[in-house]
């Protein structure tokens, strides 16, 4: 069991970043949470492209270890802090599927619901345009994805059997950010009563509870003054 | 430990397939190919969807388990058939270095090298339509990714870890045979070009990837007839 105190650089608004850190609350893995704001561009610094060159949140440094990519920390501290066996089973088939979970992530659902999020609504923010063409391909790739997450993955409580695992931290908080576009859907009954599950838990309610309030804030502006 | 030989679903065009089938020749995996080729629609036929619903290859078959995406199918190997350690190492930071590679592929380069291949080459074949601003999109992000590969990740090692391979120079390596359909060279990018020539020469890895080479030969010359 390792003792060296954790450090996250983590913006709330990254979906990633959300679930590792509540990954480190539910397992009690005590960290220091370094607020690194994308719209400060806080990941272009010096300091944190030492941290991670790449300039992405988050990014984890335990001792002189530094790492970075959401599932390689979460499936790092698995290891380093000797967390319940549901979230990567030890079991080679058990963590096979959960591995085939946070892979179809990246490949899929990423590739649709954070870009339809960023390129609609952030995009702006950042002095960026992007084409109708290239947004529609990215609401046809996040409309695969809930079908599949509907139809073919939520087969029990949760997505790789009756308890949580590290994919449905991160597959949970990337639906969550859809909330930005107030994202229907209703036409997926079983991904909606797992969403319930997952805002029930006092854990995820705590780390959320800020990209709620942003969401709202979006939510409530007048459009014009977007 | 696992002894009992391995069914893989793979279309020779496919990066994935070919990664997987190269980690069964290189660690004395014995396998049976499957051939399920894409430009046929064989990944979209119920008998396939009944093993991988979302009809797509690789699929890994052991005994009467299933298992899709190359990533999680080569640590499936790797753990259960007794494979040196250098592939996918125990020790959790060096696991965690090999683990970024892979997410990274995934995020980026897959998004550029795959899609840009795919869609302006052989969806059309199969009667799909892209939009120029869609594919431009990937053309962005695959520069971005061979600069990012070139200039962050490779030029250290051998590899890109170390002096030994992993999973991840496998992934990656595949990926970058495919550009061969763009007649993309590397010249541009030095690190890339040691590395890409030090695998390529692999007997395991050039016998995997004779048949997709003598497609994009084939492929080349006929565009080159047409001009």
């Amino acid at each position: 069991m390792e003792s060296t105190p954790v450090k996250l650089y983590v913006d709330d608004g990254s979906q990633p970043s959300r679930a590792c850190m509540i990954f480190c609350e539910m397992n009690n893995i005590p960290y220091e949470k370094v607020e690194t704001r994308l719209v400060k561009g806080d990941n272009r610094k010096e300091e944190f492209l030492k941290i991670n060159p790449l300039g992405q949140v988050p990014a984890m440094k335990h001792g002189e270890f530094c790492l970075r990519e959401g599932h390689a920390i979460m499936k790092y501290l698995h290891a380093s802090f000797d967390c319940a066996d549901h979230w990567y089973p030890a079991c080679i088939k058990k963590r096979a599927k959960v591995d085939e979970l946070l892979d179809w992530y990246h490949s899929v659902l990423r590739q649709g619901a954070a870009p339809v999020v960023f390129k609609t609504v952030f995009s702006k923010f950042f002095g960026m345009k992007f084409p109708e063409d290239e947004i529609k391909m990215h609401h046809k790739i996040l409309k695969l994805s809930l079908k599949n997450i509907e139809n073919i993955f939520l087969t029990d409580d949760f997505l790789a059997g009756p308890e949580i695992c590290i994919a449905d931290l991160t597959f949970y908080n990337e639906i969550l950010q859809l909330k930005y576009v107030e994202y229907d859907l209703s036409k997926y009954p079983k991904l909606l009563a797992w969403c319930d599950r997952m805002a029930a838990i006092p854990e995820v309610q705590k780390i959320t509870k800020v990209i709620l309030s942003f969401i709202k804030a979006f939510l409530d502006k007048p459009k014009a003054k977007i | 430990m696992e002894s009992t030989p391995v069914k893989l679903y793979v279309d020779d065009g496919s990066q994935p397939s070919r990664a997987c089938m190269i980690f069964c020749e290189m660690n004395n995996i014995p396998y049976e190919k499957v051939e399920t080729r894409i430009l046929k629609a064989q990944h979209k036929t119920e008998e396939f969807k009944k093993i991988n619903p979302l009809g797509q290859v690789p699929v890994l078959q052991d005994g009467e388990h299933y298992f899709r995406e190359s990533h999680a199918i080569l640590k499936y190997l790797h753990s259960t058939r007794n494979c040196p350690d250098h592939w996918y190492p125990s020790d959790a930071i060096k696991r965690a270095r090999v683990d970024e590679l892979l997410d990274w592929h995934h995020c980026f380069l897959r998004q550029g090298a795959g899609n840009t291949v795919f869609k302006t080459l052989f969806g059309p074949k199969i009667g799909m339509k892209f939009s120029e601003g869609e594919i431009e999109w990937h053309k962005t992000i695959l520069s971005y990714s061979l600069h990012m590969l070139d200039s962050k990740f490779l030029g250290n090692h051998k590899f890109l870890l170390s002096d030994e391979l992993t999973i991840a120079d496998l992934s990656i390596f595949c990926e970058l045979t495919s550009l061969g359909f763009l007649s993309m060279d590397f010249s541009e990018y030095p690190n890339i070009k040691t590395w890409y020539s030090a695998i390529d020469s692999i007997e395991e890895v050039s016998k995997v990837c004779k048949p997709v080479k003598k497609f994009i030969k084939m492929f080349n010359n006929q565009l080159k007839a047409k001009i």
